[in-house]
């Protein structure tokens, strides 16, 4: 407990932190919301792109105006069209693509920003909080405009769900529609220079793309529910930069970089662990599905055996017939004996009813498959055998019947043996 | 009156003139195939036809008016192969979209979107799939859940590129009786089709197109020997091919 207030808790008490935690949330939110549309519509390059345009806006409204939240935020957005605009005219009045009219717009805009301070002799601007983020230094005015751009990203997501949804899928029927691809890309892309400029303070120009492709992509990983996908990319934003601001504070790192590294570690999470599409699951699923493999053949040889006048022999058989150990065919008998699905019998092992009907439905649907696929003329009979093998233990119930009615209900499979009815 | 109207079209990509001087007056109720060679301009005149690509010269009525005025009644079932399949999106929302050319600006989906999308899903025995996501599906169900999108759009005119690319039996049927239904409600369905089998069963009316217009008219009288030589360039195999479909 002394422990957890001292890190946690103690430093809420300063109003600094009081602050950066607010600007936390709202760049997790705003970034997290807004990057989920960049990711899925494969925009990431000019995310970033538009990141580094902003600082010539922002110093340019540091020249004219002072250090006035209402001047940057302007300043930013209205640099970031621009450069939108330039990308977009370099790319459609000569053959060169989108990705170097972007390369040579974006990093041409930052040049001009760098230039522009250096020449600030005047005014004095803190580039490197600009480049590397300072979450600890925002101000009230950082916040108040930080939270105006959430709540605008939030209602525009709201509002325009529908025009974002189809643009993102299928740009081809937003306009036969009557939707307007380009004015959704412009919207799209206003929103995304007003989260740049809500991060800018504390993540800085350099990092910002990571806060608007990493927690989308962490989330991507977890669901397949755009809804869901846009909470949980919030969520992981939220979580990064708060993180990242207490290391920040108790260890001195710049915070950019604190905040994005945390996004990474998440994501190297849900890529290893993600229980659809994690690496590390994959492995396991592809293991236990191996054994629910080994499992199926054992029954299935359990039924053609069923005659064997002793267990030794049948473990024998069985053993023989799979190419694996006499004590691993033992293994599965034993969780089959568990599950119901065999009986001992005087010194033998038996299927019980239930068991016999498993094996009944595993060999019908082995023969439907090879008739199928020799009907379907994908290999030739030799080779048929194996390949009905590999499949034949995902086919579900219901594809296996679409298969039968598809081939009319036949009695005999390709080799003469009889196909068992349902 | 006539459904569409096409006079002296032409569309250009990068200069080189994609289709010609294309004419075509398109009457109401008919399952309409567009058939021509590779590079023939097929795709071109379907989405030219749908207001998506400038033309260089020429003129395109719907229902006699401009294409803005009647977009609600207007579906397009694109080709497979241009989606991301890994989209987050399930087979119930792809359908939903359907609905949104009837939504206002700022709108959600209402009780009676929703069963439409139910009925429109069962007519395409796609109402068990209705919560899987998109690349959980066979091609042949993907390609229904798209059918069943433009039905849910409830609109007049049906443009379809290629539907019978990659599809099992059982949705080539259901696609067919589908084109069939529609037509004697009196829709309007325009076909890319790029096959020569099965030509007469599936259409009323055939355009062939080789960047000018071969011919259009019933199949019964344009899908001859000569008009398709005409259209395919008397390549060899292709000759040889359709003499054998149509002798």
């Amino acid at each position: 407990m002394d422990i957890l207030s001292k890190y946690l808790l103690e430093p809420v008490q300063y109003e600094f932190i009081q602050r950066a935690l607010i600007a936390s949330v709202t760049i997790g939110i705003s970034c997290g919301l807004i990057g989920t549309y960049i990711m899925l519509r494969r925009m990431s390059l000019i995310g970033d792109a538009l990141a580094h345009a902003v600082l010539p806006g922002v110093v340019v409204s540091f020249m004219v105006a002072g250090k006035s939240e209402a001047a940057l935020f302007i300043g930013a957005v209205v640099s970031g069209i621009l450069t939108v605009l330039l990308i977009g005219f370099v790319n459609r009045n000569s053959k060169i693509k989108e990705d170097t009219s972007i390369g040579i717009i974006f990093t041409g805009a930052f040049a001009l920003g760098i230039l522009l301070v250096s020449q600030l002799k005047q005014v004095h601007i803190d580039l490197s909080s600009y480049l590397f983020g300072d979450v600890l230094g925002v101000s009230t005015g950082d916040i108040t405009l930080s939270m105006i751009i959430m709540f605008v990203i939030i209602l525009c997501i709201v509002l325009f769900y529908k025009q974002l949804l189809l643009t993102s899928f299928d740009p081809t029927m937003a306009m036969t529609i009557g939707i307007s691809t380009t004015l959704v890309h412009y919207m799209l892309m206003t929103l995304l220079s007003m989260s740049i400029v809500a991060g800018l303070q504390s993540v800085g120009v350099i990092l910002i793309i990571a806060m608007l492709i990493t927690p989308p992509a962490t989330a991507y990983l977890l669901s397949s529910n755009l809804k869901k996908i846009l909470l949980l990319s919030a969520m992981f934003g939220t979580i990064s930069a708060i993180t990242g601001l207490y290391l920040s504070y108790h260890f001195n790192f710049a915070s950019g970089a604190s905040i994005v590294l945390v996004a990474v570690v998440l994501f190297m999470l849900a890529f290893l662990f993600s229980p659809k599409e994690g690496v590390v699951t994959k492995l396991f699923r592809r293991r236990s599905a191996s054994k629910f493999v080994l499992i199926e053949d054992v029954i299935k040889l359990s039924y053609r055996f069923k005659d064997e006048p002793g267990k030794t022999e049948l473990v024998d058989k069985i053993a023989n017939e799979l190419g694996i150990s006499n004590s691993r065919v033992e293994g599965v008998i034993k969780t089959l004996l568990g599950k119901d699905l065999m009986r001992r019998t005087n010194g033998s092992y038996v299927l019980t009813d239930e068991g016999i009907k498993y094996a009944l439905r595993l060999v019908r649907t082995h023969r439907l498959w090879e008739t199928y696929i020799t009907n379907k003329n994908v290999v030739d009979i030799e080779h048929i055998h194996p390949e009905a093998e590999k499949l034949e233990h995902v086919l579900t119930e219901d594809m296996v019947d679409e298969l039968d009615e598809e081939l009319g209900f036949p009695e005999k499979d390709p080799h003469g043996s009889e196909i068992p009815r349902k | 009156m006539n459904v569409i109207t096409v006079k002296n079209l032409t569309i250009s990509y990068h200069k080189k003139p994609a289709i010609k001087g294309v004419n075509l007056n398109i009457a109401p109720g008919s399952v309409i195939g567009i058939i021509g060679p590779n590079g023939a301009g097929k795709s071109t005149l379907l989405k030219g036809m749908l207001g998506l690509l400038p033309f260089d010269t020429g003129e395109i009525k719907i229902f006699g008016d401009d294409i803005n005025k009647s977009r609600k009644r207007i579906s397009y079932i694109p080709q497979r192969e241009q989606f991301d399949w890994d989209f987050p999106i399930n087979v119930e929302d792809v359908v939903m979209m359907g609905r949104f050319a009837h939504l206002p600006i700022v709108g959600f989906p209402k009780a009676g979107d929703k069963k439409i999308v139910n009925q429109v899903l069962q007519k395409v025995e796609m109402d068990k799939y209705s919560k899987r996501q998109i690349r959980q599906l066979s091609g042949g169900q993907q390609q229904r859940v798209f059918l069943a999108r433009a039905l849910a759009q409830e609109s007049d005119i049906y443009f379809l590129d290629e539907p019978f690319v990659g599809v099992d039996a059982k949705t080539e049927r259901a696609i067919f009786g589908l084109m069939q239904e529609l037509k004697n409600n009196g829709k309007t369905l325009l076909v890319v089709h790029h096959d020569l089998s099965m030509v007469k069963d599936y259409f009323d009316k055939l355009i062939l197109i080789n960047q000018t217009l071969i011919a259009y008219g019933d199949s019964e009288d344009v899908f001859t020997p000569e008009l398709i030589n005409k259209t395919y360039g008397g390549r060899l195999t292709m000759l040889q091919k359709t003499e054998e479909l149509v002798s």
